[in-house]
């Protein structure tokens, strides 16, 4: 654990050093297009810094100068598939995006929603050291949490302290100070596929860009969607993507969990090309234009001309009427939304006091979805768009841009993770004299 | 059935596929991208939009100015340039025009202009021309103007000569303020101007001008005025005979100088000085002649003439005069025939001085009848008394009594 530990410190360092430059570059590595923004941080006014947080949710702060996105290549289910494609459409972007701030962006921090995540509740507990509780106890009982076995291949992506417990006390947000004797947190990990992260830290390397941060889509995804009550109250965020569909469950301002379904709207297309026997692109546009999930009867009239270059006239003038496609389409999405449901009765969702599920990403804007998703998931389900934050481009302002304004206020004011804090001092004893031991045995 | 839309054949090239889709946005390549990023960079754009051209220009005119010939190719050049634009016939002045000034100072003035005619416009520093032209004496101020016609304009104001003061080293013109205007080698070549004289003389030039205006009926018998100890002035008059005066209020005390002289005649008697440097105290200081004669005539035995000659008696000149005057005159009239006599009013004092006046032969021992309404009148009685022993005689039976000018007149 303690070499993820590095290199998330040194990616929160690489961070701090971007936003001491002032100009930070974002990701969103999707299946079926890859966004990127240029953020320009403004040095924060001091008056503003006292009073906690500052105007528009502390948004003030960052202004996005430069938005660019093109169509995604080699990412498949949200992770990357033909690294030498998905390099050159990170090319595209980061190069438009650059153009349009007119300024150089040399670090990136990126998202994507693949990779298999996996979440899991972690636990600690130490007695206080001294009367109040320090930025070491902190460190200790986070430090206390047993690791599970996440299996091989696997890497650590978020590690959130959710809660502490300080004697009889639950709930709080920050110990530090408090007078206590017995100190636990719970802590929520969420670990990807190591190969997935790999190829992005490869891919992003290759254009000459150093990665400040990583994060889970559906959980940055959340942090847009969301608003602060829906985060308090307890709510779902479903991510439908191209390739993938992240689940992302919010209590007290924290991802408490996140998962993700391996379907998305690409498998919708799909479906429509292979049901209609007609090009991915035209399937891709006759769902855009002329898709839903909830046939009528005026449905059955609307008649959709197919084209087509085959040379067979028949085949070429076919027409298939709304209702076929909506058949088609339906299917496809009522798997995807039952698979969310399994996700949120695994993860226990209906528990939570409020049970707000907030539908976003490109796919959520086929008509009737909501109605759809109501039925099948519970009552409290709403379409949500991203944030404004300032300097949005209005292209980039639709539901499918959920994650990368997400990702603006994940750079601008990242939650506490694990590593955010020191590794404790007793664990740190013998260390440096361990490593020393092996940089003399593979150096002599 | 309405078809939801249009046909995709329509509305595009012939021939062409109907395209759904934006094409792919082409990838640049690794090459393309570091470049941009390259050219992104802030410190890479400055040097190569500012840096390099101004490096470029400044090597270009190094390598081109470093042939010493080229440079000064480019400087005669400039000079040239120069000389062209100045020599332009908009800029030559051609001819001065001296206004106001009289001949020698006309030809002082296009003497002193630094350059020969015609010349350019900036050839010529008008500035220190106009100074060399204020440091002539005769001049008081000077313009210059460059007219639109190649014409320079020097409109000059002298300065007009108004005395003459006598110096050790010559004759100088003064204008009223004391400023030097010429010099003199003959008095008369200007014998309307009055003359002074003395060290310091030239600074007192105002008032020496208030004295003479006041002293306009003495014009005749004086010859000038002297400066003395740089502070006061003498009046000097034919015959060797002087009036001081004082430092303070010298106008004042000429005029009653030529008060008394206009009503008693002072100025045709026989003294050597008459001296108002004190105004509380004025005093005649007669010749020998006179004093013997005064002597005589009031029955002293001269005892030396030197000490007679020096003799100085104080005379109440005139009529302001304060009551302080009569006790110091009154030792003065005691030793005189005549005494003081207050009597009256106003109406009866004229009375009497018409009926003296009429009255006048016999003597100037004669008790006069004084028109002493006033303290002033009769402070001025002995003292007229006292001045008069010279015209004692029998035969110039001249003293008159004093009374108002006025009431002489006729």
């Amino acid at each position: 654990m303690t070499d993820l530990y590095q290199t998330q410190r040194a990616m929160r360092a690489i961070r701090k050093a971007a936003m001491q430059r002032g100009v930070v570059a974002l990701l969103d590595i999707g299946s079926s297009k890859i966004a990127c923004l240029v953020l320009r941080f403004e040095g924060v006014d001091p008056a503003r810094q006292a009073e906690g947080i500052g105007s528009l949710a502390g948004q003030s702060r960052f202004r996005v100068i430069g938005a660019s996105t093109t169509r995604s290549a080699g990412v498949r289910f949200g992770e990357i598939d033909t690294m030498a494609q998905t390099e050159r459409a990170i090319r595209i972007v980061v190069q438009g995006a650059q153009k349009m701030a007119n300024t150089r962006v040399d670090h990136v921090i990126a998202c994507f929603a693949g990779a298999g995540p996996r979440s899991y509740g972690l636990a600690g507990e130490v007695d206080v050291i001294g009367e109040q509780v320090g930025e070491q106890d902190v460190a200790r009982v986070l430090a206390d949490c047993d690791l599970p076995d996440i299996g091989a291949g696997r890497e650590v992506l978020h590690a959130h302290p959710v809660n502490f417990a300080l004697d009889n006390r639950s709930g709080l947000s920050d110990p530090r100070g408090h007078v206590g004797n017995h100190l636990a947190v719970d802590m929520h990990l969420l670990t990807v596929d190591e190969a997935a992260i790999q190829n992005l830290v490869y891919c992003i390397r290759r254009c000459d860009l150093e990665l400040a941060g990583i994060a889970n889509s559906a959980y940055v995804s959340g942090l847009a969607a969301l608003v602060e009550d829906e985060q308090e109250l307890g709510s779902a965020c479903i991510d439908l993507g191209g390739g993938a569909t992240g689940v992302s469950i919010f209590m007290k301002k924290h991802m408490i969990f996140a998962d993700a379904v391996r379907m998305g709207g690409d498998h919708v297309t799909h479906d429509i090309a292979a049901g209609l026997q007609i090009p991915m692109n035209v399937a891709e546009r006759i769902k855009t234009f002329h898709g839903g999930v909830v046939a009528t009867g005026m449905d059955d009239r609307e008649m959709i001309e197919l084209g087509g270059e085959s040379g067979d006239w028949e085949k070429d003038r076919r027409r298939v009427s709304r209702a076929e496609l909506i058949g088609i389409i339906r299917p496809r999405v009522e798997e995807i939304l039952e698979e969310v449901r399994a996700i949120l009765d695994a993860a226990g969702f209906d528990r939570l006091p409020s049970q707000q599920i907030v539908l976003t990403g490109g796919a959520s804007q086929i008509p009737g979805l909501d109605g759809l998703a109501a039925r099948m998931l519970g009552q409290n389900v709403r379409l949500g768009r991203p944030l404004r934050v300032q300097g949005l481009p209005q292209a980039a302002t639709g539901a499918g841009f959920s994650s990368i304004v997400g990702l603006a206020l994940f750079a601008a004011h990242p939650q506490d993770e694990c590593w955010d804090f020191e590794i404790p001092a007793e664990r740190m004893n013998g260390k440096p004299l361990r490593r020393a031991l092996r940089w003399f045995r593979e150096n002599w | 059935m309405r078809p939801l839309t249009p046909d995709p054949k329509q509305g595009r090239g012939r021939g062409q596929p109907p395209r759904f889709y934006a094409r792919r946005d082409r990838a640049p390549s690794r090459l393309a991208f570091r470049l941009e990023r390259l050219w992104l960079t802030p410190a890479v754009r400055a040097v190569t939009r500012i840096g390099a051209p101004i490096f470029v220009v400044t090597l270009g005119l190094g390598l081109w100015l470093g042939d010493s010939a080229r440079r000064a190719d480019l400087v005669e050049r400039y000079d040239n340039l120069k000389i062209s634009i100045e020599n332009r016939p908009e800029f030559m002045v051609s001819r001065l025009e001296v206004t106001g000034a009289s001949p020698a100072v006309e030809d002082a003035v296009r003497m002193m202009l630094p350059v020969g005619l015609p010349a350019s416009r900036f050839a010529i520093d008008l500035n220190s021309y106009r100074d060399a032209i204020e440091r002539l004496d005769a001049v008081r101020d000077v313009s210059l103007t460059v007219l639109s016609g190649g014409a320079l304009e020097a409109r000059v104001t002298e300065r007009e000569p108004v005395i003459l003061w006598r110096k050790p080293t010559g004759l100088d013109m003064l204008d009223a303020d004391g400023h030097r205007v010429a010099s003199l080698t003959r008095r008369d070549a200007r014998p309307d101007l009055a003359l002074i004289a003395g060290d310091g003389a030239d600074k007192a030039v105002p008032e020496a001008l208030d004295i003479l205006a006041a002293a306009q009926p003495l014009l005749p018998k004086m010859r000038g005025l002297i400066r003395v100890g740089e502070r006061r002035w003498d009046v000097d008059l034919v015959g060797g005979r002087r009036i001081e005066l004082p430092a303070k209020d010298a106008v004042a005390a000429m005029k009653r100088v030529i008060e008394v002289d206009r009503s008693d005649d002072l100025l045709s008697r026989d003294f050597t000085r008459i001296d108002m440097r004190d105004t509380a105290r004025p005093t005649v200081r007669l010749s020998a002649n006179a004093l013997e004669h005064y002597e005589e005539l009031t029955g002293q035995k001269p005892r030396s003439a030197s000490f007679s000659a020096q003799t100085v008696k104080p005379v109440a000149v005139s009529a302001p005069a304060a009551s302080g005057s009569v006790a110091s005159a009154a030792p003065v009239a005691a030793a005189t025939p005549s005494s003081s006599v207050r009597s009256g009013s106003a109406q009866s004092s004229a009375a009497q001085t018409s009926a003296a006046s009429s009255s006048a032969a016999p003597t100037a021992a004669r008790p006069a009848a004084r028109p002493s309404g006033s303290a002033q009148a009769a402070a001025a009685g002995p003292a007229a008394a006292a001045a008069t022993p010279a015209a004692a005689s029998p035969t110039r039976p001249q003293a008159r009594p004093l009374s108002n000018p006025s009431k002489v007149a006729p």
